[in-house]
């Protein structure tokens, strides 16, 4: 009886001493990672509006030019960032209940005034395999995107189609690899936030 | 004459079993599903490789300091809370300061819990040795598993993208190998390693 009283206070010691060490590390290290990733998504809308601004200034320039719509969808806080000066809109993609073939693809999509035309899309977070899924984060996979229109009458309105494929359509992109289901994943990324979106922008009278 | 007195010296020894004749990779053949997976770039290889050696220190140090008061029943989950704990941390420091790593090695870094040098180092060496030596012997072990990793991405990375370290070394024209980049790559490419390194250190599997 004695020894399984020992046991279980061992286990309350380290169980207790665990805690105290992860409470430390998230005091420690938690502002830091907030401000990394609004820094990366505040880096990715200014620089899809083509806004000039250094590290030091982001900030300022990003609460000057761009004004932020805040709505809730299924309980989860999400916004529109809308830029004063171009009047194109960015969001955050990747949030919803769609995700990556391996782990959670999240990004920033700019589209223009008319919430069709796409203007850039950056990936701010993504756990795909190294090399192969992992390449949608590259420039030369996200650049087919820029100019391309969403086609809201079709089910998948961007189409990440099969590699070599025609790529003539007007929302049509090569995919990344055959060998990989990331390219089929990001279509419904896209798809079901693009409609999401495109619901909170008719909402507010645009 | 100050190196012959130094190989004998407990810790030099240490050493040498973790780099050579004990190496985690190429002798034991302990964590080879990080080594596959994130050898793809020197990057990768070298933050994967510290991240190892820190936990696997630490680990180490921390279950020799307490192996007197660690019930023998508790003692795996015990190691397992230590060693996820000082994952973790690595996990945070590199979101925190290193974000370009943290997201090049996704999940993998979190899998430093399941890797079984760490583990082993801790049930094989720290249970039974003083918290300085198992220090050592974490280090050594961490770096034995750096080196490799880092001789298969020196060959893998210019293969798959035409550089090392994100410097172009591959003439322009060069067409990447994309089985490189992806785990089977590795694995052609750790064996051919593993064969070579064997042989160097002369570890050869005995006959029964």
């Amino acid at each position: 009886m004695k020894q399984y009283i020992s046991l279980v206070i061992f286990v309350g010691i380290l169980g207790f001493v665990t805690s105290l060490a992860f409470v430390g590390m998230d005091l420690l290290f938690s502002d830091r990672i907030d401000a990394n990733e609004n820094a990366a998504l505040y880096q990715a809308i200014l620089s899809h509006n083509d806004a000039s601004f250094t590290s030091s200034t982001m900030f300022d320039v990003f609460s000057s030019e761009i004004v932020v719509e805040d709505f809730v969808v299924n309980g989860q806080d999400v916004k529109l960032y809308i830029d004063s000066q171009t009047n194109n809109i960015s969001f955050v993609f990747g949030i919803f209940s769609e995700s990556g073939y391996i782990a959670d693809i999240v990004g920033v999509l700019t589209i223009e005034n008319d919430f069709k035309t796409i203007v850039d899309i950056t990936i701010l977070q993504q756990g795909e395999t190294p090399g192969l899924g992992g390449k949608v984060v590259l420039r030369e996979f996200l650049d087919q995107f820029v100019g391309l229109q969403f086609d809201d009458t079709q089910e998948f309105p961007i189409v990440v189609g099969p590699i070599e494929a025609t790529a003539n359509a007007a929302n049509e992109v090569d995919q990344i690899s055959g060998a990989t289901n990331t390219s089929s994943s990001f279509q419904r990324i896209l798809t079901e936030s693009y409609f999401i979106y495109r619901d909170l922008w008719e909402s507010i009278g645009q | 004459m100050n190196f012959i007195r130094i190989r004998y010296t407990k810790w030099f020894n240490i050493i040498k079993n973790g780099m050579k004749t004990g190496n985690p990779i190429f002798v034991a053949a302990l964590g080879l599903c990080s080594a596959l997976a994130v050898s793809n770039t020197v990057e990768n290889a070298i933050a994967m490789g510290l991240g190892v050696t820190f936990v696997t220190m630490v680990s180490s140090m921390f279950v020799s300091m307490f192996r007197n008061y660690i019930p023998s029943k508790l003692r795996i989950v015990t190691y397992m809370v230590i060693i996820s704990t000082f994952t973790i941390f690595v996990q945070k420091f590199l979101q925190a300061y290193f974000p370009d790593i943290y997201s090049s090695l996704g999940a993998y870094v979190g899998l430093i819990i399941t890797n079984c040098i760490v583990m082993g180092r801790a049930e094989a060496f720290a249970v039974k040795n003083p918290w300085r030596y198992s220090l050592i012997d974490g280090f050594a072990s961490g770096m034995g598993y750096m080196f490799v990793l880092v001789l298969v991405a020196l060959i893998r990375e210019p293969l798959a993208f035409g550089t090392i370290l994100g410097y172009q070394v591959m003439p322009d024209g060069f067409t990447t190998w994309a089985s490189m980049a992806i785990a089977p790559g590795g694995f052609f490419i750790l064996g051919l390693m593993i064969w070579i390194l064997r042989t160097w250190a002369k570890s050869y599997e005995q006959e029964a």
